[in-house]
């Protein structure tokens, strides 16, 4: 518990803190979509530029936004061999085995850590800019035109609303489990599988009881209180959108229509053709 | 556990999301644990057995986002896989635990997941190839070898589960599976 | 069997935005079979205290002894200072989770090195110890108790180690009258027999009638560290520490407010009595 953890909110004001959640959800993910169709040499210069962008405007700074990237560089490397060697037996360099290393399987390997990479820089900064709250309510909101669907978007925000609730109820109780189990001489360091999985049941059983007899008791509590479930159930009035979020939304969707354009028409070619 | 009502049984998905995001921080908090524990894996297949299928569905879908969300792992690279891994656990042990009454929890237990953690790996294995390397045959070689090494965390996970069950179940904070019976 | 603490310091999450100091520079030493009454403010402190001594976390300064060896210097056995050294927690039942009330006992007692029967023994005195009938309790699934029973069961697993020091945070917290006399009793009787008592409780009454010893913390600091009857005659101070003394001590005050000779070490219901009792007699009543 000595450092934050990657791609934990950090408080700020910036023009992008203050962006209604549902546009930066909404927005993340129009830019994925973005980032997927990517192929040309363009195409990736205007998604960087942009992302780019993003990250002055949010206040984060670079090593915070590439930090996360860090952790993850073994993660990358391998993808990137797994597709040198094994993408495609065609115009190998050599063939040893199973192994066929080549020229596409290489480039198509970049490619993928590109966007990767492009990915999580644009969700670490929701992440880095927007609570979990307020993120949580973004999906609930944007989820709910579903309903139309049979989806039970209700009572599905219902219970991501008290999921979080209890997060930290929970968190308090199984460190107070866990310190009281240490304390009795609860040892985790032996070798074989049946009790390695004996070792963590006194710490896993009581956390499982203890937080569903506070489900037993919130259950009874609600239910004496009339709920019936959660049709019809409402919400406080959330605040409506401003011109600043539609104004981001008009940007992000113009820079997808802009990728769409690019890789559907003749203006570029995909830059592994080039090899 | 069918005798619930949609209300305990939402509270009860609450509750096994909160744990997602609560139990690896505890896990990793104990020393000398090592990582074969695969923590978030526990609330979303007991949410799929206790609750049935829909329940275990949201919550493989939302327990790794909220964890995310919340404490920054799993790291969102890993995310969408784990997304899918944990959705095929929770819908697969709930619909198992609907179709299979052999008039013994503890077989209804461990029928349901074994088969809800193999088609899980699979399902993840699958979906790592198709995304990662454009479905290459010798990539999903890769991948099933991947589940072969966890089987550990199976093994671990066949030991806890039903444990915790029968735990629930005699605290009476769930109904019994079949209740003239012992077991 | 002593513990000392020299200059212990504690910051939680240093260097990040959290950073919070919990303790300051606190120095105390215990003695074998002391009993000893720890008060403070909500979040003085005094839970970190608690976990720095039983060795579940480290400080960030300072030194923890315990028979004279640093618990936290390198080659120190932690497995030797949990038998020695027991703790209670708040709520102590949340510990439960073996299938029978003999095997969670027995729990504490797995990795201590004692043989099968010794373990046994161990167990029926720890059950018997805390008011519970070996014979009936010990195949029975502890969910199935009541919450009085399944506290006592939680806290015959610490006491079935025979720890020499026993630590308490808030051990009545949630307990009916009968439960928190039968509690007390039991410290009195462990002290008794020899086992060092550290108790944390906001129950001054307790304190009073139990312990020898009140040590108070304020904001992390070492505000009070003197015998019970010297601790509470200052009401003034104690007050001022957001703590409070016992009723006895309080009723003894108004008394003599109100122009009673009322000693000013009494601190407990049985001093308090004989000046009750003149009083109604023959003081102006």
């Amino acid at each position: 518990m000595n450092r934050l953890p990657i791609g934990i909110y950090i408080p700020g004001d910036t023009f992008i803190h203050r962006l209604d959640s549902r546009i930066k959800l909404l927005g993340l993910f129009i830019t994925t979509a973005a980032i997927l169709l990517v192929n040309s040499i363009l195409g990736y210069s205007i998604m960087f530029a942009f992302i780019l962008g993003i990250i002055l405007l949010s206040g984060i700074s670079m090593k915070t936004a590439l930090n996360a990237i860090n952790k993850l560089l073994l993660f990358f490397v391998i993808v990137l061999l797994m597709n040198t060697f094994f993408y495609s037996p065609e115009k190998p360099w050599f063939s040893f085995w199973i192994f066929t290393p080549s020229t596409l399987g290489l480039l198509y390997g970049i490619e993928i850590v590109l966007r990767l990479f492009l990915v999580l820089i644009a969700s670490n900064i929701l992440t880095s800019t927007t609570t979990p709250m307020e993120t949580t309510h973004a999906l609930e909101s944007l989820i709910s035109p579903f309903r139309y669907l049979g989806l039970p978007t209700g009572q599905i925000a219902m219970i991501l609303s008290i999921a979080i609730q209890f997060i930290p109820t929970l968190s308090e109780e199984t460190d107070a489990i866990r310190k009281t189990q240490m304390a009795r001489g609860a040892r985790f360091d032996s070798k074989k599988i049946s009790e390695k999985a004996a070792a963590v049941l006194p710490m896993v059983v009581p956390i499982f009881l203890s937080a569903f007899k506070r489900a037993d008791d919130l259950s009874v509590a609600m239910e004496a209180r009339g709920y019936r479930g959660a049709k019809g159930r409402t919400q406080k009035k959330g605040t409506p959108l401003q011109r600043q979020d539609l104004g981001a939304l008009g940007v992000i969707f113009f820079i997808c229509l802009l990728q769409i354009v690019l890789r559907f028409s003749n203006l570029t070619h995909p830059w592994r053709s080039r090899f | 556990m069918q005798e619930m009502s949609v209300v305990k049984k939402s509270i009860i998905t609450a509750v096994c999301l909160a744990l997602c995001v609560v139990l690896p921080i505890a896990f990793h908090a104990v020393p000398n644990a090592g990582s074969i524990y695969l923590p978030m894996h526990i609330p979303v297949l007991l949410c799929g057995l206790i609750c049935g299928w829909q329940f275990g569905l949201l919550c493989g879908l939302a327990g790794p986002a909220l964890s995310t969300l919340f404490t920054g792992m799993p790291p969102a690279a890993i995310l969408p896989i784990m997304m899918i891994e944990l959705a095929v656990y929770g819908l697969v042990s709930g619909l198992m635990m609907k179709l299979i009454r052999s008039k013994s929890t503890y077989v209804d237990l461990y029928i349901s997941l074994i088969i809800a953690m193999l088609s899980g790996r699979i399902v993840a294995g699958l979906a790592r190839a198709l995304i990662f390397a454009r479905g290459n045959t010798t990539i999903a070689t890769w991948t099933t070898s991947y589940f072969v090494t966890s089987l550990p965390g199976i093994i671990i996970q066949l030991v806890l589960i039903p444990t915790i069950v029968f735990a629930l179940m005699q605290a009476k904070l769930i109904p019994m599976r079949y209740p003239q019976k012992r077991a | 069997m002593p513990i000392e603490l020299k200059q212990v310091s504690f910051t939680y999450a240093p260097g990040t935005v959290f950073e919070t100091i919990a303790l300051q520079e606190v120095s105390f030493s215990v003695e074998d079979g002391e009993y000893i009454g720890f008060m403070g403010k909500t979040g003085c402190g005094k839970s970190t205290l608690l976990q720095l001594m039983v060795g579940l976390m480290q400080p960030t300064r300072g030194q923890i002894l315990v028979d004279g060896r640093d618990i936290n210097g390198r080659g120190y056995n932690r497995g030797e200072l949990r038998k020695k050294v027991g703790m209670v927690f708040q709520y102590p039942e949340i510990q439960l989770f073996e299938t029978t009330v003999e095997k969670d006992v027995a729990f504490g007692l797995k990795h201590s090195g004692l043989s099968s029967s010794e373990i046994a023994d161990n167990v029926r005195w720890a059950i018997e110890t805390v008011g519970l009938d070996f014979e009936k309790t010990r195949s029975v699934s502890p969910f199935s108790l009541s919450g009085g029973e399944k506290r006592r069961v939680a806290i015959a697993g610490i006491l079935a180690a025979k720890p020499k020091i026993l630590i308490l945070d808030e051990p009545i917290a949630g307990l009916d009258p009968m439960g928190r006399d039968a509690f007390l009793d039991l410290t009195r009787k462990l002290n008794a027999d020899g086992t060092t008592i550290i108790m944390v409780s906001h129950n001054a009454d307790a304190l009073a009638e139990n312990a020898h010893r009140v040590i108070v913390l304020e904001a992390g600091r070492l505000a009070l560290d003197r015998n019970v009857k010297d601790a509470f005659k200052d009401v003034a101070l104690i007050e001022k520490l957001g703590v409070g003394v016992s009723q006895a001590r309080v009723i003894a005050n108004l008394l003599s407010k109100c122009g009673f000779h009322a000693e000013p070490d009494i601190i407990r219901y049985a001093e308090l009595q004989p000046l009750l009792l003149s009083t109604a007699k023959g003081g102006r009543l």
